[in-house]
């Protein structure tokens, strides 16, 4: 063994002095030679991106910027632009204005990678975007994008509101509270036991928001902007009694965060990305959609209130004096709810009049189911959903007609103006100058 | 060094020589494409100096006439590479949704828009997909055939050779001494692509098979289709005389030839998934002989004496158990009854079935006995299949009795 080892070594000082010095002379300059010629996209990104921001839009190919064990292709030219556009126009400028370019500079990722299919992965599942240590978002099918499908234009969006948020929080952490919440966690989220109805059950946002803590708070950050507080609102009003404080809990929390950890007022935000997705997609909130989710949980109707009808105050004074004169000791509150709520995903609602039984309040109940088309909601009477109506409800169902009438006609739902979607109202199809408005209490 | 020049001098001349290569046929290329997914795909490129290119391809009838472009790159990434880098027809192939033109879910008809340039050959330049190591051959073009592509030649002739096969199911060339036709076919489906020879060797079905791509006048091999000493490198469509020849990779033409019937026996598919049954419909087949055909008024009066109507007849054959099936339809007012006669079989090495009666099910005597003739002459005689043209029906599947060669009866094959 020695004699081989001495062998080596003679070998190598037989190579060693082969060698021959001298500078090492390749010309690294022609090394990963590459045509590129940039063109009108190109421009358009280094105008748009690359100079006011920092960001390098990579969308013709690379295939080591991206998984190399699966199969993708890249983007079709024609969408880079639009959905350039509207990446800018829903997520960078609503941060642009309400945080400031000091924030921009320094948080934006540096590279937005845009692949034209999506990553399909062995469990069945697809990816629609990606972050990498909080400098890169890689986003999935640009081939599908259409900037009037707004359910299209909302996926996109929601991917790299999600993206984003994984690079707020590996900035800043997540708060230490947050994984408490729910702390039903389970890496396997896709298993059939993690159905949306559980997820939302255990006041998880989503399927996917189960599987660990940074999902879940990102998940929060991207629904609260994107698919907005209408949607969360309906959804944490359908999550049940285990859920609903948790979601509440959790949404207060990512307020908080973006106001400590970066000083952003997430209100404000909201508001700018969904005027902006509204503005970029077309899409319009309806009150009548906004009932059918069950975004609110009750309406209270004044009858003093300065919109009401004519014809609803006359009504409302009409009942009153009927109920009355049928029993002198019942008066009817100024003012009753509308309790909406779903049973089975179907919209129900209640109408709750108080009435002053002497000294004591007494609550009457009407049940509804309410039919939605379009715009054309009607409470229709149905005890075979929600439960009886109160026995008192029911005996002066006479008396209270003149009310109900207009509650039950069949009706347009409406906002009461654009800049007033707190209130909500319903007009007579028939006889429109029977309406009445309420406040929306989410 | 080699040639005494540095390896990234020496790459970059390469890439330059291949770029100038692309550049310069000014009337463009066809490509055509063989990806690991199987099949062969004929595609049309032309590449200017500015980084694009614009592309046909025999996809659907949009891709054949809809000119498409898109950006193209030459880059060192290992070796001299051409990468498609952005969306074009050549994509879709690779695109794992499925939704898109087909194939897998995930993983698209396993191709690639990433290629090393392999060698150039005269007109020719050949190229390795990187992550799929699919096969592309860029054929420089002339004038007429850039206007074959820009025309819109490229749907004309796939709906023309669509529509050929689709008419003339038998095709078949000459073969040699032993085996005498084999028989020629196509499978024009996207995730398939290929055509295939098949011929019957001592019994044995045999096939081979090759991708193609649609060409600007028929069809190109990268493998050829190989049976013993003819081998298939490109085929080429005349519209005019409806003729199909093929030339082989030591330049010999063959005349690809028309027949009314398969080549390949029936009894060798029968039974198979190719063939599993023959049923003789109610309503008599011109093809049909005398004798069965008064076998079956018999049977028919018979069940009629009895309140009952005959229905279809089928012969159902599973080659693997060596059973074949006799199912005879009898209706009462509207209400059908199924009697099942099942025979087991051997067969000779030239298709001579010689069945014996195992058991039925049924126990109607009435069904019993008008049915006899039938299930008797089927215990008794030795049976042949073949392959008839009915002047009605077309192609029929005939079955004939070797001891009366003046009993055979035709009927529906599937």
């Amino acid at each position: 063994m020695k004699r081989l080892i001495n062998y080596i070594a003679i070998l190598c000082l037989a190579l060693a002095s082969c060698k021959k010095d001298g500078p090492l002379n390749a010309d690294m300059d022609n090394f990963n030679i590459d045509s590129f010629k940039p063109g009108a996209t190109d421009e358009w990104l280094k105008k748009e991106y690359l100079d006011p921001f920092n960001i390098e839009v990579l969308y013709r190919w690379d295939r080591y910027q991206l998984s190399l064990a699966k199969d993708l292709v890249p983007p079709l030219e024609s969408k880079v632009i639009p959905a350039m556009e509207t990446v800018k126009s829903i997520w960078l400028s609503p941060y642009l204005n309400v945080a400031g370019k000091e924030f921009i500079k320094p948080y934006t990722p540096k590279q937005i990678v845009l692949i034209g299919s999506a990553e399909y992965n062995n469990d069945g599942t697809i990816t629609l975007g990606t972050a990498d240590a909080g400098r890169r978002i890689n986003l999935f099918i640009i081939n599908s994008f259409q900037k009037s499908n707004a359910a299209n234009v909302e996926q996109m969006m929601h991917t790299i509101h999600h993206e984003f948020g994984h690079i707020l929080h590996q900035n800043s952490p997540i708060p230490e509270d947050f994984p408490r919440i729910s702390p039903e966690y389970a890496a396997n989220w896709t298993a059939n036991v993690n159905t949306a109805n559980e997820a939302k059950r255990l006041g998880f946002v989503s399927r996917y928001s189960r599987s660990n803590d940074n999902e879940d708070f990102v998940e929060m950050i991207a629904f609260l902007l994107v698919e907005g507080q209408d949607w969360f609102d309906a959804y944490v009003n359908t999550a049940g009694d285990l859920g609903k404080p948790r979601l509440r809990q959790k949404e207060q929390m990512v307020v908080d965060y973006f106001k400590t950890a970066y000083n952003i007022n997430f209100r404000k935000l909201q508001v700018e990305v969904k005027a902006a997705f509204d503005r970029e997609t077309g899409r319009t909130t309806t009150f009548a959609a906004n009932i059918a989710r069950n975004t609110y949980s009750k309406m209270i109707v004044a009858k003093s209130d300065e919109n009401q009808s004519a014809a609803f105050t006359a009504a409302y004074t009409s009942a009153a004096a009927a109920v009355k004169t049928a029993s002198a000791a019942l008066t009817l509150a100024d003012q009753f709810e509308l309790r909406f709520g779903t049973v089975v995903g179907k919209p129900v609602a209640t109408l709750v009049m108080t009435v002053k039984n002497g000294s004591t309040n007494e609550e009457w109940f009407y049940n509804y189911k309410i039919t939605i088309v379009g715009n054309k909601v009607t409470f229709v009477p149905d005890n075979t959903i929600t439960g009886v109506e109160t026995d008192k409800g029911t005996k002066y169902r006479p008396q209270m007609k003149p009310l109900l009438d207009i509650i039950e006609q069949a009706s347009t739902a409406t906002f009461l103006s654009p800049e007033h979607l707190t209130k909500g109202g319903f007009k007579g199809e028939v006889n429109t100058s029977n309406y009445f408005y309420g406040s929306l209490i989410r | 060094m080699i040639d005494g020049k540095m390896p990234e001098v020496r790459s970059q001349e390469s890439l330059k020589t291949y770029g100038e290569t692309l550049t310069s046929a000014k009337n463009g290329w066809a490509a055509y494409l063989f990806t690991e997914g199987g099949g062969g795909y004929g595609f049309y490129m032309d590449f200017n100096d500015e980084d694009r290119v614009k592309m046909l391809a025999e996809i659907d009838g949009g891709t054949a006439t809809d000119l498409m472009e898109s950006t193209y790159r030459l880059k060192a990434v290992m070796g001299p590479s051409l990468l498609f880098d952005t969306y074009n027809y050549l994509h879709l192939l690779a695109d794992p949704n499925s939704d898109v033109v087909g194939g897998t879910a995930g993983v698209g008809f396993k191709s690639d828009f990433e290629y090393e340039f392999s060698a150039i050959k005269g007109d020719t330049v050949k190229l390795i997909g990187k992550k799929r190591r699919s096969d592309l051959f860029l054929v420089k073009l002339n004038a007429e055939q850039q206007e074959f592509y820009l025309k819109g030649g490229l749907k004309t002739l796939v709906s023309d050779l669509t529509n050929y096969f689709t008419v003339n199911k038998n095709l078949y060339i000459k073969g040699n001494d032993e085996i005498s036709k084999v028989q020629f076919s196509v499978n024009m489906d996207l995730t398939v692509k290929k055509a295939f020879f098949t011929w019957v060797d001592k019994g044995i079905v045999k096939t081979a098979e090759a991708p193609f791509a649609y060409t600007t006048n028929g069809m190109f091999f990268n493998k050829p289709l190989v049976f013993n000493d003819i081998a298939f490198k490109t085929i080429a469509w005349d519209k005019t005389k409806n003729l199909l020849t093929a030339t082989t990779t030591n330049g010999r033409q063959i005349e690809i030839l028309r027949g009314d019937l398969p080549i390949i026996p029936l009894h060798i598919l029968m039974g198979t998934d190719r063939f599993k049954s023959i049923t003789i419909f109610s309503t008599p087949f011109q093809t049909w002989s005398p004798s069965f055909t008064a076998m079956r008024a018999t049977m028919s009066t018979s069940l009629t004496l009895n309140t009952r109507r005959l229905g279809n007849i089928n012969f159902i054959f599973n080659d693997e158990t060596k059973q074949m099936k006799i199912t005879v339809t009898t209706f009462r007012s509207i209400l059908p009854t199924v009697s099942e006669f099942i025979y087991n079989y051997t067969k000779t090495i030239d298709g001579t079935y010689d069945f014996e009666f195992v058991n039925t099910e049924e126990r109607t005597a009435v069904i019993l006995n008008a049915v006899l003739p039938l299930t008797k002459i089927f215990a008794d005689h030795k049976f042949t299949l073949d392959y008839k043209l009915d002047p009605v029906q077309g192609q029929v599947g005939s079955i004939t009795s070797v001891n009366d060669p003046n009993f055979y009866m035709t009927g529906e094959l599937k």
